[in-house]
């Protein structure tokens, strides 16, 4: 319902002309807008635009469900005509866009400049809500900080650790090697290899030998006993 | 490292030893083997000797046979054989071991060149040793050429001399080396145109050497015609006749020239 209430409101500001409003009785610097509307839909042939133009724009933007740049047109026509209820148009326009905090900074100016106004309940109730809103999201960014802080810290920790085990597989590999060294470097290897190039050559040269002076015409005659 | 390789050395040098030494005992070269014959027959003895001279072991092999047929005049003139000894005797220490080779050219059974080479000391384990064929005698003996050198007994030399037994009795003693002898061989002797009667006793030493050893019963001075046997062997004819026991098997050889008309 509420929403629906502040929809025909503003529906009505802009068609009626709630430009007769009064200007509010305290001066505030507004919060400056984050989103700078590039294009107006009005091209005004004026070199300022007045109120009426800004509203004009807003309406146009808040059909297109372009909410922050309808806020900011607001803000605009409050500076031009201060008249409170931009305030809280703005705040509502910042809340269907989903921005909490300017939502609820236009909503706390609205009821700061007309703590009178017959919505300004409906504004507090907004400026709790939001509040809590923000509250959590806060506490949840603040959560999603410290968890990725903690996975920051958890990685750092695993980045650690394995070049901790890296270091230690590293140290224990030099280890095997000092301690089983290559086997062309074991005195063993050279042992058997020159044991057995001897070995080979020797045989072979008793081959040679046998088969030279052993060389016969009609071969090997084994005579039992 | 350089243990190591000492050892290596040894090793190796004592598988060097092994090599030659497995090779064969024997380079048998044979001369001038007749162009008639078609097989060879090879014989070895190897007797084992003390310090004093006395033979303590004697073994003869097995005759070996071997088919020539297919050799050319060229390798007849000259052919090599392995001879590897199989079971010989060893000689201890202080003893020497000595082989002889004995050959034999056949033609089918018909024995056309026998003999045999001295005794090879054997202190070497490789021994070239040549054997002509023209040195070998021809067996005196047309009547006995068949024989089969396999099995069958056969003698090639007759070695005799005259001595005094341990009684100081007079004794004819014949050496008898040939192939193939049973161990119950009994040799008898007999002197052609002599009148004396020989008491004999067969000795068996090996397969290839028995000794024959005679006297005159009663003891007597022997007669001349015994004492011709080593002063004229070409005079006097000796004929030896061998025989297993049961008389199955027998050779029979006439020593000496023609007997007197």
């Amino acid at each position: 319902m509420r929403g629906r209430c502040w929809e025909l409101t503003i529906i009505v500001l802009l068609v009626c002309g709630a430009v007769r409003a009064e200007p509010p009785a305290v001066t505030e610097s507004v919060q400056r807008p984050t989103v700078q509307p590039t294009e107006k839909p009005v091209s005004a042939g004026e070199s300022v635009p007045s109120a009426d133009d800004h509203i004009k724009n807003a309406q146009q933007y808040f059909k297109e469900q372009r909410f922050p740049e309808a806020a900011e047109q607001l803000k605009l026509a409050y500076q031009s005509q201060p008249n409170p209820l931009f305030l809280f148009n703005a705040g509502q326009a910042y809340r269907k866009a989903l921005w909490p905090l300017e939502a609820k900074a236009m909503y706390e100016r609205f009821v700061e400049v007309a703590p009178t106004h017959p919505l300004v309940p409906e504004a507090k109730g907004y400026i709790q809500t939001l509040a809590i809103l923000i509250e959590e999201r806060q506490a949840k960014q603040k959560a999603e900080l410290t968890l990725l802080e903690k996975q920051g810290e958890l990685q750092e920790k695993q980045s650690e650790l394995q070049e901790q085990v890296r270091r230690r597989e590293e140290a224990q590999r030099a280890l095997e090697r000092a301690k089983n060294p290559p086997i062309y470097r074991k005195p063993w290897f050279w042992a058997v290899t020159s044991g057995a190039v001897v070995g080979v050559g020797v045989v072979l040269i008793g081959s040679i030998v046998a088969v030279t002076r052993f060389k016969t015409d009609g071969g090997l005659i084994s005579v039992s006993y | 490292m350089p243990g190591a390789l000492n050892r290596n050395l040894l090793i190796g040098g004592l598988l060097a030893l092994s090599a030659v030494g497995c090779g064969p005992d024997f380079k048998l070269t044979l001369i001038n083997i007749p162009m008639e014959a078609d097989t060879l027959y090879i014989l070895t003895r190897t007797d084992v000797r003390n310090s004093s001279g006395q033979i303590v072991d004697s073994q003869v092999s097995k005759p070996k046979q071997q088919n020539i047929k297919g050799l050319s005049a060229t390798q007849r003139a000259g052919y090599s054989y392995g001879l590897s000894l199989d079971g010989a005797p060893t000689s201890a220490s202080g003893q020497t071991r000595a082989t002889t080779v004995s050959v034999a050219a056949t033609q089918g059974s018909r024995v056309l060149r026998i003999g045999e080479t001295e005794p090879v000391v054997m202190d070497t384990t490789f021994i070239d040793l040549q054997i002509s064929f023209d040195t070998l005698r021809i067996p005196p003996r047309p009547d006995v050429g068949n024989v089969d050198l396999n099995s069958g007994m056969f003698m090639t030399q007759a070695l005799r001399w005259l001595t005094l037994d341990e009684m100081l009795q007079p004794m004819l003693v014949v050496d008898i080396i040939g192939w193939n002898f049973p161990k119950d061989v009994v040799a008898t002797l007999s002197i052609v145109n002599c009148s004396a009667t020989l008491v004999t006793r067969t000795r068996y030493s090996s397969p290839s050497t028995i000794k024959l050893e005679g006297r005159q019963q009663p003891a007597q001075p022997f007669p001349p015609c015994v004492i011709d046997l080593i002063n004229n062997p070409m005079g006097t004819q000796l004929k030896i006749s061998l025989s297993n026991a049961a008389g199955t098997e027998k050779d029979e050889w006439t020593q000496g020239g023609p007997p007197p008309m």
